[in-house]
Order: structure tokens, then sequence, then C-alpha cells
């Protein structure tokens, strides 16, 4: 076969895209089949403030713009399709994408992570009409209105502090007696005066009509049960690594994302990870380019070694 | 822009997206230039209308600058699309389809409108 690449890198976040800048600065002529949203979780982010570099922080779509450019200023080949399906477990590695078929002797797997829902009862049923998970994307749709954030970490309270530009009133609640954010993001949202935090508190249901009208909600100290009205529903609490489309080729834990010694190498020669597909510890952009940049190294020295 | 999707707005709406189906079907991608979903939306209805100009009209719409329509469409999460066929429309959902699965989605519904034109006739 003389349509053998050297390398394909599934997905396009930072794990991704700066193991392309790596790849093709070795000289590896890399493919990145980079989904038919590229860019990754930080396409929907606002300002990435601790980003080394960036002394005045970055939108995350800039970021991943600038690191885009970076890998293809270097050679990278970028398609924004989605892998269909793949064979790993073999010499030369194949990777469908609809009715086409790339080859490659090595792959980096770093699909990252999609929104985690919360799996109650209306959410589904109101998609799109109230409940979403891109508070960038559909926040402007809320102008005058009242909204609420679930979720306690840093894209939480990020998102709520940005829904505040539009909304009149955001409730951020979270089922802990704490939010587990970043001390500084912490601060921002409690001096806010449109924000209203509620912890101990699960959502039960989403209520409404044609669109979200409440919330049915669970104080988990207390046990009480009530409604909270509001117009939207902003979900921010985690995500699930992208692994569905391997197959089970490669192990995985028992919450689905790879598990890779020294967070690099998977069970298969040649086969190996980077980012949040693998870490469900630190999930910074900067961790993940980290990984990409330990991926592609150990994939340049593996492929020397054939 | 594409050639083949035209910026539609409050003002052209109902001509050209509801009164238009009546002649031809009409696909319509409500977008923003905030929303990068939308941005990875738009060369694949671009590359789509290309391909399919002849059996069908499409058009863009920016969700920043039509609040009206936006509004009473109750458009609450964006990439939205929907379809209109005969004046009425007939599908609408939201989020970013791979090329080839938005046009076997405009294939079905062209050809499931054309059974029930043919049943009726």
């Amino acid at each position: 076969m003389d349509n053998v690449r050297e390398i394909i890198i599934i997905g396009s976040g930072p794990a991704g895209l700066t193991a392309a800048v790596y790849a093709a600065r070795a000289r590896l002529n890399p493919l990145v089949i980079a989904g038919t949203v590229w860019g990754g979780q930080l396409m929907t982010t606002t300002l990435v403030e601790n980003y080394p570099g960036f002394p005045e922080g970055i939108d995350g779509p800039d970021l991943m713009e600038n690191i885009r450019k970076q890998a293809e200023n270097f050679g990278t080949e970028i398609i924004n399709e989605d892998v269909t399906k793949i064979l790993l477990n073999q010499e030369i590695k194949e990777v469908h994408v609809g009715s086409k078929v790339y080859y490659a002797k090595s792959v980096i797997v770093a699909t990252g992570a999609s929104p985690r829902m919360l799996s109650i009862p209306g959410e589904q049923e109101f998609w799109t009409k109230g409940v979403s998970s891109c508070a960038t994307c559909d926040g402007a749709f809320f102008r005058n209105k009242v909204v609420v954030v679930v979720g306690g970490g840093d894209s939480a309270v990020e998102e709520a502090t940005f829904l505040t530009r539009f909304a009149t009133k955001v409730y951020l609640i979270h089922r802990r007696d704490e939010l587990r954010a970043s001390k500084i993001m912490q601060e921002r949202l409690f001096g806010n005066e449109k924000v209203e935090v509620i912890l101990n508190t699960e959502i039960k249901e989403v209520l409404g009509t044609t669109k979200v009208t409440a919330l049915k909600l669970f104080n988990n100290v207390t046990n009480e049960e009530s409604e909270l009205p509001t117009d939207g529903l902003f979900l921010a609490i985690g995500h699930i690594p992208n692994t569905a489309f391997l197959d089970e080729q490669l192990e995985l834990n028992p919450e689905k994302y790879l598990i890779a010694d020294h967070g690099v190498y998977t069970g298969i020669d040649g086969v190996f990870v980077a980012g949040d597909v693998e870490d469900h510890i630190y999930r910074q952009a900067i961790t993940a380019a980290g990984a990409g940049c330990k991926a592609a190294i150990t994939a340049e020295r593996w492929l020397q070694s054939l | 822009m594409s050639e083949h999707v035209k910026e539609a707005t409050d003002a052209t709406f109902q001509e050209w997206v509801v009164e238009g189906s009546k002649n031809k079907p009409v696909f319509i991608d409500f977008w923003a230039v905030w929303c990068k979903p939308c941005v990875a939306f738009t060369p694949i209805v671009d590359e789509v209308a290309s391909e399919m100009s002849n059996e069908m009209s499409f058009f863009k719409m920016d969700a920043d600058a039509n609040q009206d329509t936006i509004q009473s469409l109750e458009i609450m999460a964006i990439p939205t699309y929907m379809i209109y066929m005969n004046g009425e429309m007939v599908y609408r959902d939201a989020g970013v389809l791979p090329k080839e699965d938005l046009k076997q989605l405009l294939k079905d519904l062209i050809s499931a409108d054309e059974q029930e034109l043919a049943a009726t006739a």
C-alpha cells in the first residue's frame, strides 16, 4: 500500500492540535480528523485566563484558531469530519470517515469529552427549548429573562457569570454544600448581584409547555421539594469522554475514560492517547496541550523504532 | 457567502421562506457570528446548497439582527435549522449535522412530500 500515512490524529482540541504541531515539525505529515465541529470544548468558552503566555487572557475560540494555524503552518492536513469506524488491532490502522478510509502506521486518539446530561424528566423534551449546554451559543436568547446554571465547577461559574450579560437573574444550583470552582472565579461570582447560588439542591425535573417555565428542585439536606420559575437551564455538570466510536478496542475504565500507561500508551502498539479522553483528573487546556505534545513525541520515537 | 445561500431578514422571511416554499422546498439556517458551532455548520450548508439547489432553496438568517423572526419562532438555541414546504414548517431541529446526514434528511423530506402530492393528485 502506498497510501499509508505515518500518523493520524483524531480530535482537534488542544491535545489533538498540539500533537499535530509536534508531529508536523517531525515531518510525519499528520492528518487530523477534526470532527464536524472542530476545536473541542474551548470553542464554547469565553475568556481563558489560565493558559500561560496570555497575560490578558485569550478567548477560547481564538486560542484554538491560533493552534490550528500553527499546526497548518508546519504542514498538517485537517479535515472537518467525524470518524465513523476505526480498526486499531492491526499493523496498518484503518480510520473510516463515511465511505472514505484512511490508513496509518500510528494513531493518536484525542477525542476529548462531551457535556454530561442530567438525565431527568423534561431535559430531552425541552432540549433547545430552554435547555442548553452552550451559554456562549444560546445566552443571547435569554435577554431580560431568568436562567439557571447547574453545576459547581469552573465551567458552571464561568457560564453563570457570562449569562449575567443577558439575563436579569442567574441562579447557580449545585448539589453539594460548596462549589468546586477556583477561588478567583467564585469571588467574581459572589460579587455579581445578579447571581444567586443555591447549594445542597438537585434538579429533579424540567417543567414547561412549549418551552421551559420552571424546575422542580429537591433540597438534599432538608428533603424539601420546591419549584423555581425560570426561562432557561444551562448544563455545566462535567463531561463524558468520547470513546464510544472505539467500539471497545481500547481498554476503558468504568466511567468510559481510556486507560493509558503514563497517560500515553494504550494496549495496542502504535496507538497513543492524549487529553480529556484519558485525563479524568486535571482536564485543563494546558494539560491537554501537554498531553498532545507527549503523545506526538512518543509516536515519533515509536515510528523511528520500526 | 455561497451563491446558493441567500441571507433572509425579518423583512423578507415571510415572502422568501414561507411563501417561497409553496413553489420550492426551503431550508433555512439560523446562526450568529458568536456561535462557533454555527460557524462550523456554515460551510456544510454551503456545500449541500451547491449540490441541491435545483431541488431546494437555501437561506440563512443572522439571529442577532432579526429579533422579530427569532422571537416569533421561539428560537432559543442555535444553530437551528428549519425546512418549509407548501407554506408550512415541516421539520425543525438544532445542532450541527454532518454533510451526508443533512443531505439525506433533505432528500427524505423531499421524496416524502412528492409521494404525498402524488397520492392526493
